[in-house]
This record gives C-alpha cells, sequence and structure tokens, in this order.
C-alpha cells in the first residue's frame, strides 16, 4: 500500500471485508457456489442483464449462469458496464436498496449529466 | 430508458429494512419467507443488530440482497426495467430482479455464495482496499510488481477508483 501512495494515489482505504473477494483466493467457494447454481433453474429475464464479468448485456439464461460462477474470481467492471449501458440508450439509473448512494455516486463520477435516483 | 442498478456489500445498514417491514404487508411477507428459508431469523440481525453484526460477510449478502429485492417486488408493476445491473452480489439481486431467478432460488444461492465465501476467507488471511485517485493503469503495474503474494485489482468502480483484493501479507509489503 506504501508503493501505491508513493506512485501518486490520493488514498488508500482498507475495506471492512472479510477476504480478497473477486481474487483467486476466492477459488475454493467458486467451486463450492458453482454446484449450487449448476442445480438451479434459471429462466430469461425480463430485459438484459450486464454482468460484471464483461460489461455486456446478457438475455439467454444459459450465458447467464456460466458468468454468475465466473464472477466469484474475476473482477467487477463497473466503468465499463455503465459505459456500455450508456451507449446502448439508458439515460436514467435507478439504484435500489441500501443507502441508495453507493452506485449513484460511482455512476455521476462515470457520467456526470446522467439521472440517477434511488428507491 | 431506464436502468435498475443493485448494490453489493457495503451498502448494509443498522436497521435495514425494519421500516417496510413494519409498514408494508408485502414486504413483511418476503422477509418472513426469507427467514424460513434461510432457518434463522435474518431479520433480526437486519433491524436490531450492530455494525459489526452486520459485517459479517455470511449476514451482509443475504441482507443486502433480501433488503434491495424487497424493494424491487413491492414496487410491482412501477418496476418497468430497460436493463438491469447488480454490483458483486447485486447482480443475484439484478437477476431475481428481473425474473432470470426465483425470490427463493436467489436468496439459497445468495446464502450458499456468503458461507462459502467466508470458509474460503478463514483459509488466507486476506482482505480488499479501495485505491483512490491513481490511474487504473498505475495501479496495474504495481500491483504485477508485488511478487510472492496474490494482490490483484477486484472492482474497476469508476475513474479513481480501483479496489484491490489479496492477502493481508500483501497488503503490508507494498
Amino acid at each position: 500500500m506504501i508503493k501505491l501512495t508513493e506512485a501518486g494515489a490520493r488514498r488508500v482505504v482498507v475495506l471492512p471485508v472479510g477476504g480478497a473477494f473477486h481474487s483467486p483466493l476466492m477459488q475454493p467457494a467458486q467451486d463450492e457456489l458453482a454446484q449450487a447454481i449448476n442445480s438451479t433453474d434459471f429462466a430469461n429475464p425480463v430485459c438484459p442483464v450486464y454482468q460484471n464479468v464483461h460489461g455486456q448485456p446478457v438475455t439467454d439464461h444459459e450465458l447467464i449462469w456460466k458468468n454468475l460462477i465466473a464472477q466469484l474470481t474475476a473482477f467487477v467492471r463497473w466503468t465499463q458496464t455503465v459505459e456500455n449501458m450508456l451507449a446502448n440508450g439508458i439515460s436514467e439509473f435507478i439504484e435500489v436498496g441500501g443507502s441508495g448512494a453507493v452506485l449513484c455516486g460511482l455512476i455521476r463520477r462515470i457520467n456526470k449529466e446522467v439521472a440517477t435516483d434511488a428507491i | 430508458m431506464k436502468a435498475y442498478v443493485f448494490p453489493g456489500q457495503g451498502s448494509q445498514f443498522e436497521g435495514m429494512g425494519r421500516e417496510l417491514y413494519e409498514t408494508n404487508t408485502q414486504a413483511n411477507d418476503l422477509f418472513e419467507q426469507a427467514n424460513e428459508i434461510l432457518g434463522w431469523r435474518i431479520t433480526d440481525i437486519m433491524f436490531s443488530g450492530t455494525k459489526e453484526d452486520l459485517t459479517q460477510t455470511n449476514v451482509t449478502q443475504p441482507a443486502v440482497f433480501l433488503e434491495s429485492i424487497v424493494r424491487a417486488k413491492i414496487a410491482g408493476s412501477n418496476f418497468r426495467p430497460d436493463a438491469v445491473a447488480g454490483h458483486s452480489l447485486g447482480e443475484f439481486t439484478a437477476l431475481a430482479a428481473a425474473g432470470a431467478l426465483s425470490f427463493a432460488d436467489a436468496l439459497r444461492l445468495v446464502d450458499q455464495r456468503a458461507f462459502a465465501m467466508q470458509k474460503a476467507c478463514e483459509l488466507v488471511e486476506s482482505t480488499m482496499a479501495a485505491v483512490l485517485g491513481l490511474d487504473d493503469a498505475v495501479v496495474e503495474q504495481v500491483l504485477s510488481g508485488i511478487e510472492g503474494e496474490i494482490v490483484v485489482p477486484a472492482n474497476y468502480n469508476s475513474p479513481g477508483q480501483l479496489v484491490i483484493s489479496g492477502s493481508k501479507k500483501a497488503s503490508k509489503s507494498p
């Protein structure tokens, strides 16, 4: 973390989480989750779901569950997800749950003009 | 066009969902269904647990999922997404809200995911950190120079905010 500060990071904030999510250290959890996901029924969603692993819209449930398994050891492409949504015509983002400010905050940093709301 | 987005871990708060439980019968019913599916009263921790209670992975994940999905469900016909996305755990909520997973199946998967992740966390002391105000490429370069320990980019959240993930040893050495 000192190296990151030396490289110019404004701040490095350790998060209050139990472990290294979205890293190779989650491989044992991924194997376990894969079994659970494999034995669950998925349907096609009512609208495209932009998935974390590649930030692309998916509607085929056969692809959805594969991406959902891969997600656990892969990084979350949130910036790219929001950019792809904007490029595909999304003009308003509504955050559902929590404080309602976490994702809206990130989205406004990605695009200052877009409308955001929370329910 | 409207997109609905669903947050992940980190968006939990003390008393989450309580007002919904007390004021909306459909919400009340969904919360009780969740308690039954899980086999323990997660609502007790959501409504009256401490911040520390809510930070345990096996509590945080189902709690965040539940509070979000209940909000989407009670919105009824007002919930008309042209697209959905969720951040990490929130992807499960997005899938349940968009009808790709049933409420019960999604909750079960989130619960299993949380327990599996908690177990994996106990194998190696590890953590995550948000790197603020640095280009992604520079962070990637610094991380690739760390040898012998696992530390990788985990969430590309927004320009100037990259969350990294790895062993605690690695977080101390760089």
